[in-house]
């Protein structure tokens, strides 16, 4: 049986909250900020739950396990050990602690984000294969189009007023398209907060 | 013109003779079908028939045999081959049994049958003392017509009555005598009739009258001489463990045959028995004296062992080699209704060894034609030195024999269905439509019409194929067709098969993947290959950008508005007014987020503003720390300690931007280093995010922009609201800056070039716009060439048309 | 600035594993998967002491510690959030997880609504506005063409049929048409989208680049 008590709490903070956008209410900003905070405060807890349920939910049951991945799982255990033990030692903010940040997770991920490049281009080769229609054409123009607009090299346009017109037009298209898509997550949005805060949807009821 | 088989036998006769050579049972005319009788033997031939034509693994050349049976006849060419090498005994033989049964009148006193024991033992001593030599199965003869079909066991008397007479009414009352077994007075008109439980076997046999040791010694010591073995005619071929037949039994042999297995084992265990207990148990067949055959045809002696496997172990005296039941064995032998002709079907010469051969239905040797000889056939029913001289030798009886069940009824034909009766448990077949292809190839004979339209019924008559196999399924369609009456009683598969069913199944499931992990592999490493060059590709032109063309790259000649608004906005700042830096990037965007923004954070530095970190995710703080070093390193008159302060992590997205925008000094009491925000002369006097000099958001997602501008700026109250943001989410941030929620945008290296052109300083995006001009022409020029091999190539993944 | 002593070190091993990381262009191999198994130990367990520093020591045990007992609900809520990690007792963390998913729909409904809906509309109309030196005629052109495009993108999305069209299911006529043109208008900001994801896909690859180069230089310099 579903709680009903997990339902009326999640009702009774979203309405709270807001209310709080519409009526500028002294009394219920003092009832909001508390309930903000501590939202803010259960977030870094569920982050916590969630880090301990990875190294030790999921890798370390697989270090139990034979094959190649325990050896894998071994190693994250073996380092979030080792990070965690050197970071209660050194704090956050220390800059010898930092460094594990600057010049161990930024190369990796920003490597990570360099192969992406190549591998976008290598899939892009066959853009049109998949889609051979007016919209795919459409928009294998305009990739190609704004990859030259993008990196500056269509900047001998902006001493002609004809093309720096039609340039800066051009580019109101994906203006007027991006304020339209905003506006259908927006009302997305809305209507899934909605569906939420009158107990239609429950997703923490599992 | 072919031979007839006998009904009552199944001896083969000239087709000129009316009764049978050896029973003497009336031949059926050619011209008339064989008549159904109810004995088991015809039963046995009807069911073979069923299977035979059901089974698909016949051997090719048994459908060439099936051919010279007669044609009202479906009798498969094992039979027809062992029905062949049978026909060579009986020649062989039926000289044997005259001599016998005319020796057999002259003894008085002792039993006939216990005479003739006697002196087939003493045949068997002296016989065995010369080494057989083992006959070459190359040199089998083929089967020979019989020439004396006619030829009876004694001058003209019965032999059923022959066999009797030997026999006194004790001994025939205590002999095993196995169920369902039914003799008439003549041979002619014995009818094999099932009857269970007709007769009984006595438990109590009659005790000897003389020793069974010494007359079993011999037997056991003596083998068969190979070269008085009665030589096969010409023609005759013995199937597989088929022997001779040899009539030099004694009544020793008799007596054992007729004993229960139990009491067998119970009376060899004092004798010596060095054969294995498997061997042991290996079926043997009673043996029958040679002159008593007519009296020993009772039905303990027609209890055959039906077992066909033979195992090829040295001859053992024959005290090994009891004539030992087994259990299945019995039952078997019960369960047929056997005549005293049966057996004759099987007689072997047990004092010959068994070969051992393993006998199974789909290892049946093919059929070798009458006047040839199958050359590839390693059979040597004659090998040994010890042999055993018993006509029923149950090892050499063929499989399909000891196969048979119990009599039953012949199994009526299940009503027409399009699935085979498959009972492995696999699942059943969908019914569905043949192809053409496949329609044509199958043969017309297979297929039998119930109802076909007269039209449709000459429209099939066309020559062309792909006509006629349409006009077959549309005729299936229309009427039912199903297999002929003979072909429908379903699909017997036999262990042998379903385990090369599955063997061969097994390879091509392998053989498939197989092909298609090689094949997945080879367009992996294609895919591979094209990826490495790429990347190389990639990494040379940007070495080339930062090193050898650097200065070659074109440089912006009109900022965007965006770009300047946001410096205007910095440039507004009251020197006394602290911005706020707040970090939501991820770290694999730090590199391009610090070519974006280290410009802008110089900018900050120059014009000696206080700053506030903080960070809404985990690492931003130490990148933000980061960029403010790098940036000292440029404005090193910068004083950050005291003017810098880090405010740390606040999680929860949304919630936490909401929750600053409610109230910032509620919700950062204290800074990363734990001191109260409060104590702090750049954030004392901040009680609101609008008390910010200018609130700076950096930023790799389009998302989190969206929510930064959402949650704070109705809150703002005109404080400057600026995006640092990475390339990819420029296009979506736009129409808030168009609608003026956010005062300024720098987006990318190339916004990032610019406001180091207002700045008119020189920095990394400086350095590398060249680089990033490079690639964007490279990358645009795959697409492009891309897209035109796509355009020009036909369609082969199916892409999406419209 | 020239990395000396225990930088020099970080600037080695950073710089090998971007090469490892580089790998993957031969394909997915074991040392690959080691600096990815290496990177999620790092990640977790710097987001582990920055969560336990900056979040639950400031918010929850400083005001323990400093008697105030407002903090006991979210400490509550945090300890019946810990069960999330036992099948057994998981469902007792559904409270705190309704407070969290209500608070995060709320925010999401007050900022759509606030931030989005209003100030594009807003954003929609001011786009007729001339600005400084700006013609009229020029500005009610673009803001008209902002609109049509706004209203073409949001028709594509709208997908209800016509009343009375059981088996067709089509839109009405006047939709149909927003919608196409709404199509080209998504397909060519999704094409600016694509183009400028590869944008900042190259200027990683760039940055990372001129690590590599800077490195070198660093490593033959010395």
């Amino acid at each position: 049986m579903k709680s009903p008590l997990a339902l009326i709490i999640a009702v009774l903070t979203g309405l709270i909250i807001l209310l709080g956008y519409f009526i500028p209410n002294p009394v219920l900003s003092s009832i909001r900020t508390p309930l903000l905070d501590w939202a803010v405060i259960l977030s870094g807890v569920a982050g916590l739950v969630a880090i301990i349920h990875l190294i030790f939910g999921v890798h370390w049951e697989k270090v139990k396990k034979q094959g190649m991945q325990q050896w894998f799982s071994l190693v994250v255990v073996v380092v979030f050990l080792i990070t965690l033990i050197a970071g209660l030692f050194l704090e956050p903010t220390n800059p010898a602690f930092q460094k594990v940040v600057t010049y161990i997770q930024t190369p990796i991920e920003s490597s990570l984000l360099a192969i992406l490049a190549v591998t976008l281009s290598f899939s892009s080769l066959k853009l049109l294969q998949r889609q051979r229609n007016w919209m795919g054409i459409v928009f294998f123009v305009t990739v190609i189009i704004f990859l030259i607009l993008n990196s500056g090299l269509l900047s001998f346009t902006d001493q002609i007023p004809i093309l720096r017109d039609v340039l800066s037009g051009l580019q109101m298209i994906p203006t007027a398209g991006a304020r339209g898509i905003l506006l259908g997550v927006a009302l997305g949005s809305l209507a899934t907060g909605i569906r939420i805060l009158i107990g239609s949807d429950r997703p923490y009821n599992n | 013109m072919d031979k007839r088989p006998c009904p009552i036998c199944t001896r083969l006769n000239e087709p000129q003779e009316t009764h049978c050579w050896f029973c003497h049972a009336e031949l059926a005319p050619v011209s008339t079908d064989q008549p159904q009788s109810s004995d088991w033997l015809s039963g046995l031939r009807q069911d073979q028939d069923a299977t035979s034509d059901n089974n698909p693994i016949l051997p090719a050349e048994s459908t060439k045999s099936n051919e010279t049976d007669k044609p009202d006849e479906f009798v498969p060419d094992w039979l027809s081959r062992i029905r062949s090498k049978e026909a060579v005994e009986r020649a062989e033989k039926k000289a044997q049994e005259d001599k016998y049964w005319a020796e057999k009148q002259s003894h008085s006193g002792v039993p006939d049958w216990l005479q003739s024991l006697n002196e087939d033992n003493a045949e068997i001593k002296t016989n065995n003392e010369v080494e057989p030599a083992p006959p070459d199965p190359n040199k089998v003869k083929s089967a020979s017509p019989i020439e004396e079909p006619s030829t009876t066991f004694a001058s003209g008397d019965d032999w059923l009555e022959s066999l009797k007479s030997w026999q006194s009414a004790d001994e025939t009352d205590n002999l095993i005598q196995p169920e369902n077994l039914e003799i008439t007075e003549s041979p002619a008109e014995i009818e094999i009739t099932p009857q269970p439980e007709s007769q009984e076997f006595p438990e109590i046999l009659p005790e000897p009258e003389f020793d069974l040791g010494k007359i079993f010694s011999p037997l056991i010591e003596e083998p068969v001489i190979e070269s008085e073995k009665p030589a096969e005619p010409q023609g005759v071929v013995l199937p597989e463990g088929f022997q001779p037949f040899d009539l030099t039994f004694d009544e020793t042999e008799i007596q054992e045959t007729n004993r229960q297995p139990e009491q067998v084992d119970s009376d060899l265990s004092s004798t010596v028995d060095s054969r294995p207990q498997e061997e042991l148990e290996i079926e043997s067949a009673p043996v029958l004296p040679n002159e008593n055959v007519d009296n020993h045809f009772s039905n303990e002696d027609l209890a055959i062992s039906l077992e066909p496997i033979i195992e090829d172990s040295p001859v053992q005296p024959l005290e090994s080699a009891q004539p030992i039941f087994s259990d299945d064995q019995i039952d078997i032998s019960q369960s047929l209704d056997q005549s005293g002709l049966n057996f004759f079907n099987d007689l072997i010469d047990v004092t010959q060894p068994q070969p051992n051969i393993l006998i199974e239905p789909e290892e049946i040797v093919e059929n070798v034609p009458t006047d040839e000889v199958s050359a590839d056939i390693p059979i040597n029913p004659f090998k040994g030195d010890d042999l055993l001289l018993e006509p029923f030798a149950p090892d050499d009886l063929p499989e399909w024999l000891t196969d048979v069940k119990p009599i039953e009824k012949p199994v009526k034909e299940k009503p027409r269905s399009v699935t085979p009766a498959v009972d492995d448990g696999s699942p059943r077949p969908e019914k569905g439509n043949l192809p053409v292809w496949l329609a044509a190839l199958r043969p017309v004979e297979a297929v039998e019409m119930v109802a076909i339209p007269e039209e449709k019924a000459q429209e099939g008559e066309t020559t062309d194929g792909d006509q006629a196999a349409n006009v077959m399924l549309e005729i299936s369609a229309a009427t039912f067709i199903g297999k002929p009456s003979d072909l429908s009683g379903g699909l017997r598969v036999s262990n042998r098969q379903k385990t090369n069913a599955a063997l061969l199944s097994e390879i091509a499931a392998n053989a498939e993947t197989v092909e298609e992990s090689e094949k997945n592999s080879a367009v992996g490493i294609k895919n591979t290959l094209w990826r490495s060059l790429l990347a190389l590709v990639f990494i040379v032109v940007a070495f080339l950008g930062g090193t050898v063309l650097n200065g070659y790259g074109l440089q912006p000649a009109l900022f965007p508005g965006e770009v300047v608004h946001t410096f205007d906005r910095i440039n507004s700042i009251a020197a006394d007014k602290t911005v706020l830096i707040a970090g939501d990037f991820e770290a694999g965007f730090a590199g391009e987020i610090r070519l974006t923004s280290q410009a802008l954070i110089e900018h900050i530095m120059r014009r000696n503003l206080n700053i506030a970190l903080m960070s809404i995710n985990p690492v931003d703080s130490a990148l933000l720390a980061d960029q403010i070093e790098r940036g000292l390193a440029f404005v090193p008159t910068y004083q950050a300690v005291g003017k810098v302060v880090d405010l740390g992590y606040f999680p929860g997205g949304a919630i936490a931007v909401q929750d600053l925008g409610n109230s910032f000094a509620n919700t950062v009491p204290l800074t990363a280093d734990l001191v109260a925000t409060s104590s702090i002369d750049s954030l004392k006097n901040i009680q609101n995010m609008a008390d910010f000099g200018a609130i700076i958001v950096i930023t790799d997602k389009a998302e989190t922009a969206r929510v930064w501008i959402e949650q704070l700026q109705p809150t703002l109250n005109g404080t400057p609201l600026l995006m640092v943001t990475s390339a990819q989410a420029s296009p979506l941030i736009q129409p808030y800056y168009q609608s003026g929620q956010v005062s300024g945008i720098v987006s990318g290296m190339a916004g990032g070039l610019v406001y180091e052109r207002i700045m008119g300083s020189t920095g990394e995006a400086g350095r590398n716009h060249t680089s990033l001009q490079l690639l964007s022409v490279l990358m645009a020029a795959l697409v492009l060439g891309g897209g035109f091999i796509s355009l020009v190539k036909p369609d082969s993944t199916g892409g999406k048309r419209q | 600035m020239i990395p000396t002593g225990l930088d020099l070190v970080w600037v080695i091993v950073s710089f090998i594993l971007t090469f490892l990381v580089f790998s993957y262009f031969l394909g997915d191999n074991a040392v690959y998967r080691f600096v990815m198994a290496l990177f999620i130990g790092v990640s977790a367990g710097y987001f582990a002491v920055v969560l336990i520093f900056q979040v639950i020591l400031p918010n929850l045990v400083v005001p323990l510690v400093s008697g105030d007992r407002l903090v006991l609900v979210p400490l509550v809520l945090s300890g019946l959030l810990m069960f999330k990690l036992t099948p057994r007792f998981s469902r007792m963390g559904n409270i705190p997880m309704a407070y969290l998913v209500g608070a995060g729909a709320a925010i999401a409904v007050g900022g759509a609504v606030m931030g989005t809906l209003f100030g594009q509309v807003k954003g929609a109309w001011s786009a007729f506005l001339p600005s400084s030196g700006e013609s009229p005629f020029l500005a009610y052109l673009e803001g008209g063409f902002l609109l049509i495009g706004t209203l073409a993108s949001l028709a594509y999305f709208h997908f209800n049929a016509k009343k009375g069209s059981a088996t067709s299911g089509k839109r009405t006529v006047l939709v149909a048409i927003f919608a196409w043109i709404g199509k080209i208008f998504i397909s060519i900001t999704l094409g600016v989208v694509f183009a400028s994801v590869l944008t900042a896909a190259a200027t990683a690859l760039i940055e990372r680049t001129d690590f590599i180069l800077q490195t070198i230089q660093l490593l033959a310099g010395k």
